[in-house]
Formats: C-alpha cells, structure tokens, sequence
C-alpha cells in the first residue's frame, strides 16, 4: 500500500482522502485547544493545513519517502498552526483570515516562515479573478481541467473517461481549455486595469 | 509575488488544484457528518434501550417488591367477618379462589343493596346492619386485592374505607399504615 504521503504524491486521490479522514478530527482537536479556534473557521484552518499538504504533495515540494505516516499528523499540525499565524498577521492587513492561495508567499513561507516578500499590489484583486473564472468554468472545461490538473489524468486516460477518439484529441481539448480561461483571466485583468 | 502573463498558467493550476481539493474535502466532510450522524442515532438508540432495560427492571423490581408486600399485608390480616355470607366469602378468600371471592362479593352487594332499597324491617338497627354489611364487604375485597398483590387497587379501597368514617375505617387505616 505505502505511505499515504507517497501515494498522494504518485496521484492516488483516494490515499488523500483517506488521510483527510484519519486526521481530520484528532487534528482540529489539538488545533482547537493550541489556537482558541472553533467552528468555521477551524474547519477552514484544517482545510488549509490539507490544502497546503496537498499542494506541497503535487507541486514536488515534499519527495517521495521524506513524509512516513507517523509524522503526517504533526505535519498538518505544524503546517495549520503557521497558516494561523500567518493568517493572523494577514488579517491585521487584509482585515480576513488568508486561504494558501491568498497569501502571496505561499508556501514558501508557511514553509520557511520567510519574512513576506515584494508583492503584487493588484495581488488580491487578481487571485479573485483567478478564482472566480476557475470556480465559474463551465463544461467540459471544469471537468478535463479538473482531470488534468487536479486527478492528474493522463491524455490517454482522459481521452477514454471522456470518449475521445485518443489522446491527442483530450490533450488539444485540455490545452484549448487552458487557453480559453488564461484569456479570460488576462482579459479581465485587462479589463480592470489590474 | 507577481501575477502576469508568465506566471498565469502556474496561478491557475494550483487555483484549479484548490478548487479540485476543497470540492474534496467538502465532500469528505459531508460523509463524515453522515456517518457521525448514524452513529449518534444508534447511540441514541442503544441508550434508550439501555434506559427503557433499567426502567423495565426497576418497575419490575419495585412491582414485585410492591406485589410480596402486599400479598403479606393481605395475610397478615385476619378474618373480620360477622355475617354468614361474610364466613363463606373469607373461607373462599383462605382458601385462594379469588374469583369465586369477587362473585360472592358483586352477588351479596347487589342483594345488601336491594334490601336497603326496601328493607324488610324497619328497625334502625336493621339498616345499619345492612350498612355494615357493605362496608364489611367492600373490606374483604380490598384484602382480597391486597392477598393478590394488587398493591395500588387495594391501597386506593383503603384510602376510601379509611375515610368513610364506617366499621372498617380503623382496620383499614391500619393497615394502610403499614402499608405506607
């Protein structure tokens, strides 16, 4: 089977999910009494801490075989309790608890704890752009995006998921997907002025 | 960190990969509230059997506890009666046949009745004999209650003959007392 950590690393969504389930409640309990915080906004900082685990899995940060099962908790612990705090002196700025992607330096300062660098000043208008048109695509868009980018489909794969003659043709679809919405995202930075 | 046409694509996977995970874990979280909820049923469930299993066991105890107590409170009482009818209901009342007891009882309060009604004799004596009469009988049959563990029938008969202020009310009252 491995350890959940390489098998999110190698694309197994399911290994995700099984961690999400294994630490979500004893996690936000230390989270709880550490940081005071409850409800909502605990199950957002959890999210975070996942999110962050996740993107870091995916993205190559963290290498196969550098994570065993029995330091995961403390991982997203650790990872949770530097969300908070950096959210907490996003807050101070932003006046809202910062998801990882809203914050400009992430991960590499959740990571690090570097002091924030230079940043976009249209910074926070843009990531809500980028959200918006991500959280608005519409089929099939979302969904081969979402195989491509998020499952980690091969071409071919997508190609029989979705009944595409091969895999050249899932690719084109996946690549015009990803034009059409950096267009859309360019042109609405465009648009205000961003 | 800047956003710009070189950057984008990166922005918008991992935007994408947000999207991917927290459509996830929302899901997650739903199945996890689900199954929270199954099990805070069963446990629902399983503690109002538990407690319906105590409740049951305590009425039974307190019941058969009730029951033994009266059954002795019922023998403990010896016989009063001072008619001939009365002496052939207590020999059924000895000898357990307590619906034969009830019979006789229903039968010689129907007849005391009818007599009360249009007594044979005029005499004042008479009438309160046959006043007696019923209230002796209405005593036998809360013994009769009591010898059969009728603990709150034969308590409520008590309660009514030991108010009446008639021939039994001080038998009654006693054993009302240790009763209570």
């Amino acid at each position: 089977m491995g350890n959940l950590v390489d098998r999110i690393i190698k694309g197994d969504l399911q290994a995700f999910d099984d961690l999400y389930m294994k630490y979500k409640l004893p996690v936000m309990s230390i989270l709880s009494k550490s940081t005071g915080v409850k409800g909502d906004d605990l199950t957002d900082l959890f999210h975070s801490a996942a999110l962050a685990l996740f993107e870091n899995c995916t993205s190559g940060r963290i290498k196969e075989g550098t994570l065993p099962d029995s330091n995961v908790r403390a991982y997203l612990i650790r990872t949770a309790k530097n969300i908070f705090l950096a959210g907490m002196r996003k807050k101070e700025r932003y006046g809202k608890f910062m998801l990882p992607l809203d914050d400009p330096d992430y991960p590499e300062n959740i990571e690090k704890q570097l002091p924030d660098q230079e940043q976009d000043p249209d910074f926070e208008k843009k990531i809500e752009q980028v959200r918006d048109a991500v959280w608005k695509m519409e089929a099939p868009c979302d969904e081969l995006l979402m195989l491509r980018h998020f499952e980690r489909r091969s071409s071919e794969e997508i190609a029989s998921l979705k009944g595409y003659a091969n895999g050249d043709v899932a690719k084109n679809m996946v690549s015009r997907c990803m034009k059409k919405l950096k267009a859309y995202v360019m042109g609405k930075f465009e648009e205000l002025g961003i | 960190m800047r956003i710009d046409k070189d950057n984008i694509e990166d922005v918008l996977i991992r935007a994408i990969r947000e999207k991917g995970a927290m459509e996830r874990m929302e899901a997650l979280d739903k199945q996890m509230a689900a199954k929270v909820a199954v099990s805070r049923r069963r446990r629902t469930w399983l503690t109002s059997v538990a407690a319906a299993c105590v409740l049951l066991v305590a009425c039974t105890d307190v019941s058969l506890r009730l029951h033994t107590r009266s059954v002795g409170y019922g023998y403990e009482f010896t016989g009063v009666s001072r008619g001939a009818r009365s002496g052939n209901i207590e020999n059924l009342l000895n000898d357990k046949q307590f619906p034969k007891v009830y019979e006789e009882i229903q039968t010689a309060r129907e007849e005391t009745l009818k007599e009360l009604e249009r007594p044979s004799y005029d005499d004042p004596d008479y009438i309160n004999q046959l006043n007696t009469d019923l209230q002796e009988l209405d005593f036998i049959e809360a013994v009769a209650h009591l010898r059969q563990g009728k603990f709150f029938k034969a308590k409520k008969e008590l309660k009514t003959i030991s108010a009446s202020d008639g021939a039994y009310s001080q038998d009654a009252d006693s054993l009302l007392r240790k009763m209570l």
